[in-house]
């Protein structure tokens, strides 16, 4: 039988553990409804906004813009890799790690060059290690502070939009995660440049009017949109971030406590063994000494 | 015809209209239901919008935007367009 101090010890230490797990998971999903509120908001910004985009794409298919139609040849793709900054977010992290290994074989196979840009210091190191002599990679930190999040993402397009026009590289796409529910999120891989989004169910096929006209129209707004794509992958990302940790850490407190029931079971039996052994040992001893 | 107006923040407007009156590049713009479908930027300025039925305007400020129009229903999305590329 285990000594009893030892097991008094296991126990303080599972329920310390337990209450921070608590606290952790308590604290994500305070931070999860405004994560999710705003994330679910700006969809329809988004949303609206690229479909303006597609609506434009299918009036003018002839137009040559690259920022918004993507270059034919590719040779260099830049990947925005939306992690987290912190840990203890369950899965979180490996899922995002393994579309981007997905991504990669692609793009190598291929014969692209790549170009990171780690958003979230979780996944550096794994980026890091990915990386052949001739690829790049940059990394973002404090990306995530939601005072600053909106002017990072529009920084981070005006980047893009550079290295784009230059020539450094010539496609950009998002890796991160899409937000569904608490316990239900998906990664996936976003086309930021083309910025370009799949045809819309658009059956309107009377004239339509631009003002200015469709360049200008263009020039102004694809930038923006590449920023508000970056945004909400930002915000999207944030989201599965405090949903993946909340989750987690309501698995961890309910271990916590099933270990803590075996572990106090096990406590109390221990005792009463020892109780009956030291009553058996005392009477064991009167008798003995009644008999004398 | 329907008009809804989106900023990142928030949405400012969604429902049912009788006119909106717009700060369109090329001038100030009245949208009527059967308007011709158009998608035109927006400059600084106010965006009035009337209920049906309504002659008192909701205003709502416009520092830059785009707005589009297709079968009677307007969309119109705010923000600082200003992007230096």
């Amino acid at each position: 039988m285990a000594n009893l101090k030892e097991l008094r010890n296991k126990i303080g230490v599972v329920q310390s553990i337990r209450k921070v797990t608590e606290a952790m998971k308590l604290v994500a999903a305070a931070k999860l409804k405004k994560a999710e509120q705003k994330a679910e908001e700006f969809r329809e910004y988004a949303f609206e906004l690229s479909n303006m985009l597609a609506k434009i794409a299918r009036r003018s298919p002839d137009t040559n813009y690259e920022l918004f139609f993507g270059r034919r040849e590719v040779s260099t793709e830049m990947l925005l890799v939306f992690a987290s900054d912190k840990g203890l977010c369950g899965n979180f992290n490996y899922l995002v790690s393994k579309e981007v290994s997905g991504v990669i074989s692609g793009a190598r196979a291929a014969g692209r060059k790549l170009h990171f840009v780690c958003i979230g210091a979780k996944l550096f190191e794994f980026l890091k290690r990915r990386l052949r002599e001739d690829e790049v990679i940059d990394f973002m930190s404090d990306f995530y502070k939601s005072s600053e999040l909106f002017d990072n993402s529009r920084k981070l397009a005006e980047k893009i939009i550079k290295d784009f026009t230059s020539g450094r590289v010539d496609k950009v796409s998002v890796v991160g995660t899409k937000y569904i529910s608490p316990m239900h999120r998906v990664t996936e891989v976003r086309s930021v440049i083309p910025a370009i989004s799949a045809p819309e169910d658009d059956t309107d096929r009377t004239e339509t009017v631009f003002e200015p006209n469709i360049a200008d129209i263009l020039k102004e707004f694809v930038p923006y949109n590449i920023g508000i794509r970056i945004y909400q992958s930002a915000l999207e990302s944030v989201a599965g971030e405090q949903g993946s940790r909340m989750t987690s850490m309501d698995g961890a407190t309910r271990n916590a406590d099933e270990l803590l029931t075996a572990m106090t079971k096990k406590y109390n039996k221990t005792r009463q063994y020892n109780i009956t052994q030291e009553l058996v040992e005392v009477v064991a001893g009167a008798s003995a000494m009644m008999k004398g | 015809m329907k008009a809804k107006i989106l900023t990142p923040e928030e949405k400012l407007f969604d429902g049912e209209v009788g006119r909106v009156i717009l700060p369109a590049v090329e001038g100030e713009m009245c949208l009527l239901p059967k308007h011709i479908s158009l998608i035109t930027i927006l400059k600084k300025g106010l965006i009035r919008i009337f209920k049906p039925g309504s002659e008192h305007p909701i205003i709502i400020k416009s520092d830059g935007g785009i707005c589009s129009f297709f079968s009677d229903n307007a969309v119109i999305i705010l923000g600082d367009f200003d992007f230096d590329n």
